[in-house]
């Protein structure tokens, strides 16, 4: 299983709370894992088009990743706080 | 018992009390803009947004637990627009309406769970021509009676449909556009700030627009001006106390200055259906207050309370149709949503 942390600014969007055990081989496909289980933090990671939003940051095992990256069975995904902005 | 849910860059907060007995609850959505609140027949909604993480609706039975929707508006793949920010929600007792930036109307017949696009407004034939304002590319007003359908947008302007959404037309006639070069009246460019409208004959219509105060009398067909005794055109309030009648709005020094016309915090109001402004009642503060009044950020329940939040995070309420005015609870981030629940 895959573990994906969320910062605490998506709590109100994910029922499941802060941390999810998810199945993929790929950032993409645990992501859909992830928003089959908490649909309202699709709109939140992904643009319009499918894509990471643009000044959201997810890293995996430490390294920042794009959805078609693999991921191992016991790997983390950390989708990072924002750090820019007000 | 008075509530008031405020919207503001950082959370959202409810006020609950009566007289000087305030009490404050939040923040709801601690990181979130809050950007609209609405009473829906099943309970509330709270629209949230962020430049990170884009937007979202929650719903709540007792404005304390909240829990997220699933699919809030969204434009399709191909549209090449962005889910900036719901400005509004409208609720017509069959239909729930949004109104969102980038500019476009949402609907749903399921209390907000799904939502479908308005593809006669989001699509018009002007779109190409729409440019935004200082406020984005925003649709943030709506007005319903039976087929008829009126939808602001900055800083294109008022659309009409007479026929339930799904054909519309500009109504601008008479209104200055902004930005404007050369003789020819541009088709759009006109940045519609406020509605407001006679519940009994719905083509009564206000409209604090950035060049000053207007009526119509026939849905916008034709647009005058109404500024007698109001110190500065532009302002983003514009609320109509239907039970008595009276209008509100708070005029802004212009739109390079956006204050209070020499840091005089005050509403006007008219008791003439805008022939005529002035003052409105007692409480005001007597020392300067350099803060804005935004146009999501008032609201009132028809029966004589006007409530308003301003960009320095205050609210103000009149409990009494503007004929007093005091300011309540604490001190919040700037507000840009005010609703009374």
């Amino acid at each position: 299983m895959v573990t994906v942390k969320l910062p605490r600014v998506l709590h109100p969007a994910s029922r499941g709370g802060l941390s999810h055990e998810v199945e993929g081989s790929s950032l993409g496909a645990a992501l859909d894992h992830l928003f089959a289980m908490e649909p309202a933090l699709r709109p939140h990671l992904l643009d319009e088009k499918g894509e990471i939003r643009s000044h959201v940051l997810i890293f995996v095992d430490g390294r920042r990743a794009v959805l078609r990256d693999e991921v191992g069975d016991h790997s983390e995904i950390r989708v990072l706080q924002a750090a820019s902005g007000g | 018992m008075t509530r008031i849910a405020v919207g503001t860059e950082k959370g959202g907060y409810i006020l609950e009390g009566d007289e000087a007995d305030w009490e404050v609850s939040g923040p709801l959505f601690p990181g979130w803009k809050v950007s609209a609140f609405a009473a829906v027949s099943d309970g509330y909604l709270a629209a949230v947004g962020s430049n990170w993480f884009g937007v979202g609706i929650h719903r709540s039975t007792n404005l304390r637990d909240w829990e997220p929707l699933d699919s809030p508006p969204a434009w399709p793949e191909d549209a090449g627009r962005e889910m900036e920010l719901i400005w509004r929600f409208h609720d017509d007792g069959i239909r729930l309406w949004a109104a969102v930036a980038h500019a476009g109307l949402f609907t749903s017949l399921d209390e907000g769970i799904t939502w479908e696009p308005v593809d006669g407004l989001n699509e018009h034939r002007t779109r190409s021509d729409w440019q935004p304002g200082f406020g984005g590319l925003a649709a943030h007003r709506i007005i319903t009676s039976a087929e008829s359908i009126w939808v602001g947008i900055s800083a294109v302007g008022v659309f009409r449909s007479d026929d339930g959404g799904s054909t519309w037309d500009l109504k601008n006639d008479g209104i200055g556009p902004v930005g404007a070069v050369g003789e020819e009246r541009p088709e759009v460019g006109y940045c519609v700030h406020g509605l407001a409208n006679h519940p009994a004959d719905p083509g009564r219509i206000w409209r604090q627009d950035h060049v000053g105060m207007y009526r119509t009398g026939d849905g916008g067909d034709n647009w005058e001006r109404v500024n007698d005794g109001l110190p500065a055109d532009f302002g983003f309030v514009i609320w109509r106390d239907h039970g008595s009648g009276r209008l509100f709005t708070i005029p802004l020094e212009s739109s390079e200055n956006r204050v209070p016309v020499g840091g005089s915090l005050r509403v006007y109001r008219s008791d003439d259906d805008g022939e005529h402004w002035a003052v409105s009642g007692a409480g005001w503060p007597d020392d300067p207050q350099f803060t804005a009044v935004l146009r999501g950020a008032f609201d009132g329940d028809g029966r004589g309370s006007f409530a308003f939040g301003t960009t320095g995070g205050e609210v103000w309420l009149t409990g009494d149709n503007g004929e007093s005015w005091a300011r309540l609870g604490p001190r919040f981030p700037r507000i840009g949503a005010v609703s009374l629940l």
